[in-house]
C-alpha cells in the first residue's frame, strides 16, 4: 500500500514536471527576423538606416518578371541566395494577407510600415517589434475561424487574435465578465443576447470609437443591426451575415423529371413541386420529404410574409396576436399537417439523430432525405467538404407570401467593457468592415459579407463567380435573399431568452399537432406580454421608458388595467 | 467504557480536507444563500437590494416551478429500480463466476460512454418510425391490432352474436377501434406520460396518458445506471463484508435468501444509505444534461427539470437571487430526507 | 440425426459439468446490450461524415484516416489535450483520495464533540446545485490567482464532499474491535489508519479513484470558463472544434471519443481486481 502510494506521488510529480515544461513553440516574429536580414544586406548603408525608396529596390530585385508582384515562384530558392530573400518566402504567408498568392505593391508597402516600428520612415536597428499583444476572442470553435484570425493576425502583426471556444449560449461570458476577467471580444448571435450583455453591463459602447475607425453602420446589412445596435448606441460588428432561402437536390428534381424551382415562385407553386417529391413507404412512414422548412420558420417566413412581427412598432407589446401573424402561423401548421410536405415534430425526430443549431435540416438535405430545404449559405461550410462531393445542389429564393420577405440575422463580435486591450479589441472588430474580411467571408462561404458594398460594383465579379467553385452559380440567389432580408427588432422591455424560451415551447406544441398556429400564437403573446409586465415590475427605469412609450399612444402589453404592473 | 474524546487527533486528520472544503465549497455556497435573499439581477438597472423572503413567495406561485418539480419528481421513479437492480447484479457479479472482469466491465461501459454517445445512440432506438424498439413493438402490436378490427367487425356484423353486447354497451367499441389503430409510442417527440399529465400546466388531461419523453428518459436512466456507479459501489461494499459471517450463518444452517437477509442487506446499510443519499441528491439536481444536450427541456418543457430551471432562471433571464432560491428549496427538501434517512439508517449502523 | 444427438451430448456435458448457469445466461444477454452504444461509437467513428446520420449500421466505407485526421489535424494539438486530460484527472484523484480518506477517518472511527453536525454540513454542500455556485466560485479562482492554469484545474476539485461521505461509509463498516484492539497494544492513529484501517477499505478507495477520475476526466463546464491558453485545454474542450455550428463532424468527435475513453476502460479493467480488501481480517487480528 504505502509502495503504491510513493510510486503514485513520484510518477504524479514526474509528470508535472512534463506538463511545466511542455510549452507550445511560439511562433517567431518574421518582422524582427526580417529587418535583420535586410539590414546585413544593405551593408554600411543600412547602418543610418533604409528608407521606403531603398526597400523598394530590394523588392525589385524580388520580383523577378517585373510585373510589380511578387510570387513564390519568384522567390524559388537559389543557391547562395541572401538571407533576406530566403526570409521572405518563410513568411510569405503573413505577408501575402489576402492570399492572392503574390505580394502586390500595396503589400510590399504594408510590409515595409510594419517592419518600421518607430514610424519613423526608415528601418533601423531600432525598430525591433515589441511582442504582439494577445487578444482573446470568444467565439465558437471551427476551421473557418482559424482562417479569420489567420488573416487579421497577418494584417495586424502587433496583435495576436487567440480563439477562446464557446458553445452559443451565454454563460461562459457572463461568468467571466462578472469576475472581470471576460474575453477582449465576444460573439453574439442575437438581438436578444445584445439586449442581455449591454444591460448586464458587458458589452462596450464602441459608438465613436468605431466610427473614428471608419465603422459606418449605415453600410451594414439591416438584417444584422438588431446584433450590434440597442438604442441607437453602437456596440460591435457583425462578423458575418446570412438570410435563409431555399436549397433544393438536383439529383432528385431530376429523377422526378421535373424542372428546377424558377427565380420567382409563390409558396402555391412550391407547394405543388414539394407534394410530388414527399415520398412515403408502404407504412406510410417517410423515407423522403419534399420541404423542409425548420420548425421556426413561422417565425423567420411565414408570419413576416404575411406582414405579421414579433413586436409592435415601439417594442412596447408583443405582436403575434394579431390576424396576420396567426395566418402565418396556420400556414406553417398546413404545410405539415394538410399538405403533408413537412415533417411533423414526430417525423423530424424520426429522421433526425442530432439536435441544436437547426443542424436538423442541413443533414436531412445533405443525406438527401429532402429535396428540398430552407437554410443559409453558411451550409456550404459543410456542402462542400468532401464527403458531400458527390452532391448536385441550386439555390432558390424563397417563395412569395403576400409580401417578399424574410427574417436575416448572422454573427457580431460585441467587445468586453473591461478589456486591458480595448485598442486591440476595438481594431480587430473595425477589421471586420474592411474589404479583407468581407471578401475572405464570400469566399469561405461564412454565410455573407456583412458589409453591402462588398458584394456590388468591382467586387461583384469576385463574389458572384467564385473561380475555385465553378459550381456555385447560385451567389446572385443569396444576394437576393439579403436583399429582401429584414432584421427582427427585438423588445426592449422584455429578457430576450425568456422570450426564446416561451417560443421554444410553443413551436414544439405546434410541431406537434397539440396546438393550432392561430391558438399556438394567441398563446406566445400572451405568454411574452405577461413577461413583459413582469420585467416593468422588476426594473423602475424601464417603466418609466415605457410610461413615456404609452403616453405617446403606444399599445401597452396589457389588455385590462387590472393587469397593468 | 468511558466516552472518549479524541478531537485533537481529529483535528489533525480532518484538517486537509476541511481547509479547502471551507474555501472551495462551503463558501460559495453559504454566498448563494445569502444570493437568494435579494432580488440580484444581472441586469444593471435593477435595483440591488435585500428582499427577504419575497423570491421564496413568488416561486411557489410560480406555475413553472411547480411544473418543473414535477418533472424532477417524475424522473426520480426510476431511482428505486435502478437501485435495486445494481444491488441484483452486484450480488451476481460478486460471485466466483468465470468471465466476472468481462461482465464488470461490459455493465460499467455505458458509464465510460456517457455523454453525447449515449445520447444519439438512445436517439436512434427511440426513433418513433425506425427506431428499433419500436419495430419491436409493432411486432408485438399487430395481432392486438387485427384482434381488435376482428372483434368489432364480427360485432357489427351479427350484433346478436357473442360479440354483440360490445355493440350494444357503446364504449366498448371505440375502445375496440381505439385499440385497432394503436400505435406504438412517439418517445421523445411526445409530451404524452403514464399520470396523463398536461404540458405547460399543471393538471391532468385523460388525452396525455401514454408513453412519452419523459418515459423515454426514465428507460434509458436506469439501463445507464444499474450497471453503473451504484453497482460498483455494492460490488466494493459486499467484499468488504467478512467472511467469518457468512461461514457463521452456513452453520446455523442459512440458505442463499437467508444470508442476503441476515448477512448481506445490513452489512450494506452504510452502502445503502450512501447510495439512496447521493440518488437523491442526484436525482433532484437531474436531468440538466439530458435537457442541453439531447431534448432543449422539451418538447414544450416536459423535460425541464428543476436543475435546469435554475439554469434558464439565471443564465438566461439573469435573476441569480431567484435562480438561487430554487437551488435553496431543492436543498432543503433534500436535507430532509437526509435527516429523516439518518434516523432511520443509524439504526442498523454501530459506531 | 447425427448433428442432433451431437447437440444432445454437448448439452448434456454442458449441464452435467455445471457449466451452464443461470445467472450466465441473464448476464449474457444483458451485458450485451451494454455494449451497444459502445459498438455504435465504434462504428460511427470510421463512416464517412454523411453516413454518420443515417440508420445503417455498418459503414459503406471504413474510412479509419477519421483517427489519423483527428491526431494530426492542424489545428488542433490532440495530444496535447489528451495529456492535460488524463494529468488533470489524475492529480484529482490521488489527492481526492489522500483528503477524504483522512477526513473519512475522522468521521467514521473517531469521537468528538459536533462531529454529526460537521459532518451534516458536509453533506449539505453537495446538495446545492452547481449552478448557482458558479459565479462565487469562479470569481474565487481569480482571486486566488488560479485561473488558466492546472492548479485551477486541479485543486477546487482535490476537496470533494462526496469522497469523504464514500469513505466515510466504508469504514463504518469495518468492526470497531480491530482498532480498539490495536489501541490497547499501544499502536497510533496514525498506525490504525495507515496500517489497519486504510488497507480494509481499499474497496472504497478503489470505487472512489475510478468516480473521482472519470468524473474530472470528463468534466466539462469548468474547463471551459477556466482555460484560455490553448496548451491547457482539456479534451472535452478541443472537441468543440468538430462540432461546430456549421455541421458536427460526429464521426471525428466519435473517433476522438473512442481514444477518450480509452483509458478508462483500462484504468477500470486494472483497478476492478483490486475490488476486494487489501488484507484479512484474520491477518489483522492474529
Amino acid at each position: 500500500m504505502k509502495h503504491v502510494f510513493l510510486i503514485i506521488a513520484l510518477g504524479l510529480a514526474a509528470l508535472s514536471l512534463v506538463a511545466w515544461r511542455w510549452r507550445p513553440p511560439q511562433a517567431p516574429d518574421y518582422r524582427l527576423a526580417m529587418i535583420e536580414a535586410v539590414l546585413d544586406a544593405a551593408g554600411a548603408e543600412g547602418q543610418r538606416g533604409l528608407a521606403w525608396s531603398q526597400f523598394q529596390s530590394f523588392m525589385r530585385e524580388a520580383d523577378a518578371n517585373g510585373d510589380g508582384v511578387i510570387t513564390l515562384m519568384e522567390l524559388a530558392h537559389r543557391p547562395g541566395e541572401p538571407l533576406w530573400r530566403t526570409r521572405l518566402r518563410v513568411a510569405f504567408d503573413r505577408i501575402d494577407a489576402n492570399a492572392d498568392g503574390g505580394i502586390d505593391a500595396a503589400e510590399q508597402r504594408r510590409l515595409f510600415d510594419s517592419l518600421d516600428a518607430t514610424g519613423d520612415g526608415v528601418l533601423t536597428p531600432h525598430d525591433r517589434p515589441a511582442p504582439p499583444t494577445t487578444l482573446l476572442w470568444a467565439t465558437d470553435d471551427n476551421p473557418v475561424r482559424r482562417e479569420q484570425m489567420d488573416l487579421f493576425n497577418a494584417y495586424h502583426p502587433e496583435y495576436r487574435v487567440v480563439l477562446d471556444p464557446i458553445v452559443g449560449t451565454m454563460e461562459k461570458v457572463i461568468v467571466q465578465c462578472i469576475a472581470g476577467v471576460g474575453p477582449d471580444i465576444f460573439d453574439c448571435y442575437s438581438g436578444a443576447q445584445l439586449a442581455a450583455f449591454v444591460r448586464s453591463g458587458i458589452a462596450y459602447d464602441a459608438t465613436e470609437a468605431l466610427a473614428a475607425r471608419g465603422v459606418d453602420v449605415n453600410e451594414v446589412w439591416p438584417a444584422v443591426h438588431p446584433l450590434i445596435l440597442l438604442d441607437d448606441r453602437l456596440y460591435g460588428h457583425p462578423g458575418n451575415t446570412s438570410a435563409d432561402a431555399v436549397w433544393y437536390n438536383k439529383r432528385l428534381f431530376d429523377e422526378a423529371r421535373m424542372p428546377y424551382p424558377p427565380d420567382d415562385w409563390t409558396w402555391d407553386e412550391c407547394i405543388a413541386i414539394a407534394k410530388r417529391l414527399t415520398r412515403r413507404d408502404a407504412r406510410g412512414r417517410p423515407v423522403q420529404f419534399g420541404l423542409m422548412t425548420g420548425r421556426f420558420a413561422w417565425r423567420t417566413t411565414f408570419v413576416p410574409q404575411w406582414g405579421g412581427s414579433l413586436y409592435n412598432e415601439e417594442g412596447t407589446r408583443c405582436a403575434l396576436d394579431a390576424p396576420e401573424a396567426r395566418a402565418g402561423a396556420e400556414f406553417h401548421c398546413d404545410l405539415i399537417y394538410r399538405h403533408g410536405v413537412c415533417p411533423s415534430a414526430t417525423e423530424e425526430i424520426a429522421m433526425a439523430n442530432q439536435g441544436g443549431w437547426g443542424l436538423g435540416e442541413q443533414n436531412w438535405f445533405a443525406t438527401e432525405r429532402t429535396a428540398m430545404a430552407v437554410g443559409g449559405r453558411w451550409w456550404l461550410c459543410t456542402l462542400r467538404r468532401p464527403a458531400f462531393k458527390h452532391l448536385r445542389y441550386g439555390v432558390a429564393p424563397l417563395p412569395r407570401g403576400p409580401l417578399r420577405r424574410g427574417v436575416g440575422g448572422g454573427r457580431a463580435s460585441l467587445v468586453n467593457r473591461n478589456s486591458p486591450h480595448l485598442e486591440g479589441a476595438l481594431a480587430f472588430v473595425a477589421f471586420m468592415h474592411g474589404k479583407e474580411w468581407n471578401q475572405l467571408m464570400n469566399r469561405q462561404a461564412d454565410a455573407l459579407a456583412p458589409v453591402l458594398k462588398y458584394h456590388y460594383g468591382d467586387y461583384a465579379d469576385a463574389f458572384l463567380r467564385d473561380p475555385r467553385h465553378p459550381d456555385e452559380d447560385f451567389n446572385a440567389v443569396w444576394l437576393e435573399t439579403l436583399e429582401n432580408a429584414i432584421p427582427e427588432r427585438p423588445s426592449p422591455f422584455v429578457i430576450g431568452q425568456r422570450v426564446e424560451r416561451i417560443i421554444l415551447n410553443e413551436s414544439d406544441l405546434m410541431a406537434g399537432g397539440l396546438k393550432t398556429g392561430d391558438q399556438a400564437m394567441r398563446d406566445v403573446a400572451r405568454d411574452i406580454n405577461e413577461a413583459i409586465v413582469e420585467m416593468l415590475r422588476l426594473d423602475p427605469e424601464l417603466r418609466a421608458r415605457y410610461d413615456a412609450l404609452l403616453a405617446q399612444g403606444a399599445a401597452p402589453a396589457w389588455n385590462s388595467e387590472a393587469d397593468a404592473p | 467504557m468511558k466516552q472518549r474524546s479524541d478531537l485533537r487527533v481529529a483535528l489533525f486528520f480532518l484538517i486537509p480536507n476541511f481547509v479547502g472544503f471551507s474555501v472551495f465549497m462551503l463558501g460559495p455556497v453559504m454566498f448563494s444563500l445569502g444570493a437568494s435573499f435579494t432580488n440580484w439581477n444581472l441586469v444593471k438597472s435593477v435595483p440591488f437590494r435585500f428582499v427577504g423572503l419575497e423570491n421564496f413567495g413568488t416561486l411557489f406561485q410560480s406555475q413553472d416551478f411547480w411544473l418543473y418539480s414535477i418533472n424532477t419528481l417524475y424522473f426520480m421513479l426510476g431511482m428505486p429500480v435502478a437501485i435495486a437492480g445494481s444491488l441484483f447484479l452486484a450480488v451476481l457479479l460478486s460471485q466466483r463466476l468465470r468471465g466476472v472482469v468481462l461482465y464488470r466491465t461490459l455493465f460499467y461501459l455505458p458509464s465510460f460512454t456517457a455523454g453525447v454517445a449515449l445520447l444519439i445512440l438512445w436517439k436512434a432506438l427511440y426513433n418513433p418510425s425506425f427506431g428499433p424498439i419500436n419495430e419491436l413493438l409493432n411486432v408485438l402490436l399487430e395481432p392486438v391490432r387485427a384482434f381488435a378490427d376482428a372483434v368489432s367487425a364480427a360485432a357489427l356484423l351479427r350484433e346478436r352474436g357473442p360479440f354483440g353486447w360490445i355493440a350494444a354497451s357503446g364504449e366498448a367499441l371505440p375502445f375496440l377501434a381505439g385499440l385497432a389503430e394503436a400505435q406504438p409510442p412517439e418517445w421523445l417527440a411526445s409530451t404524452r406520460n403514464l399520470f396523463a399529465l398536461r404540458p405547460n400546466a399543471v393538471g391532468v388531461d385523460a388525452a396525455q396518458w401514454g408513453l412519452g419523453a419523459r418515459d423515454a428518459i426514465i428507460f434509458m436512466g436506469v439501463w445507464t445506471a444499474v450497471g453503473g456507479g451504484n453497482m460498483l459501489l455494492y460490488l466494493a461494499g459486499i467484499s468488504n463484508i467478512a467472511p467469518e459471517l457468512y461461514e457463521a450463518a452456513e452453520i446455523d444452517g442459512a440458505g442463499r435468501w437467508a444470508k442476503f437477509r441476515h448477512v448481506t442487506w445490513p452489512q450494506l446499510a452504510p452502502t445503502t444509505f450512501f447510495i439512496v443519499i447521493m440518488s437523491f441528491i442526484a436525482g433532484l439536481q437531474g436531468g440538466f444534461e439530458q435537457a442541453r444536450v439531447m431534448t432543449l427541456g422539451g418538447p414544450a418543457g416536459t423535460t425541464t427539470t428543476l436543475a435546469y430551471y435554475i439554469y434558464i432562471k439565471a443564465f438566461e433571464e439573469f435573476q441569480i437571487g431567484y435562480a438561487s432560491a430554487v437551488a435553496w428549496v431543492l436543498f432543503s427538501i433534500v436535507f430532509a430526507i437526509t435527516l429523516v434517512n439518518w434516523r432511520f439508517g443509524s439504526r442498523y449502523v454501530n459506531y | 440425426m447425427s448433428t442432433t444427438s451431437a447437440q444432445r451430448t454437448f448439452a448434456a456435458w454442458w449441464f452435467r459439468a455445471g457449466r451452464f448457469h443461470v445467472s450466465h445466461a441473464f448476464l449474457v444477454v444483458f451485458s450485451l446490450t451494454m455494449l451497444l452504444p459502445f459498438l455504435w461509437m465504434l462504428l460511427a467513428s470510421v463512416k464517412p461524415q454523411n453516413e454518420v446520420e443515417l440508420l445503417n449500421p455498418f459503414p459503406t466505407v471504413w474510412q479509419w484516416e477519421n483517427y489519423l485526421e483527428v491526431l494530426t489535424h492542424k489545428d488542433i494539438s490532440f495530444g496535447r489535450y489528451y495529456f492535460n486530460s488524463l494529468f488533470v484527472a489524475a492529480w484529482v484523484t490521488f489527492l481526492a483520495c489522500f483528503t477524504s480518506s483522512l477526513a473519512g477517518y475522522a468521521f467514521a472511527r473517531l469521537r468528538w464533540p459536533g462531529r454529526d453536525h460537521v459532518f451534516k454540513l458536509y453533506l449539505a454542500t453537495m446538495m446545492v446545485p452547481g449552478v448557482v455556485t458558479m459565479i462565487p466560485n469562479y470569481t474565487l479562482m481569480v482571486k486566488l490567482h488560479l485561473l488558466d492554469s492546472y492548479l485551477g484545474l486541479v485543486i477546487p476539485a482535490s476537496f470533494t464532499a462526496f469522497g469523504t461521505f464514500l469513505l466515510r461509509q466504508f469504514m463504518l463498516t469495518i468492526p470497531p474491535s480491530l482498532d480498539e484492539a490495536a489501541r490497547i497494544d499501544g499502536a497510533s492513529h496514525w498506525r490504525i489508519f495507515w496500517d489497519i484501517i486504510l488497507p480494509l477499505s481499499r474497496p472504497g478507495l478503489i470505487v472512489l479513484a475510478i468516480f473521482t477520475f472519470m468524473g474530472n476526466y470528463g468534466s466539462f463546464f469548468w474547463p471551459l470558463v477556466l482555460i484560455k491558453s490553448e496548451h491547457l485545454r482539456t479534451l472535452p474542450i478541443g472537441m468543440l472544434f468538430f462540432d461546430t455550428i456549421y455541421g458536427k463532424q460526429t464521426n471525428l468527435i466519435m473517433a476522438a471519443s473512442v481514444m477518450n475513453i480509452f483509458p478508462l476502460i483500462l484504468l477500470f479493467i486494472v483497478l476492478q481486481k483490486y475490488l476486494v480488501r487489501g488484507i484479512q481480517l484474520g491477518a489483522v487480528k492474529g
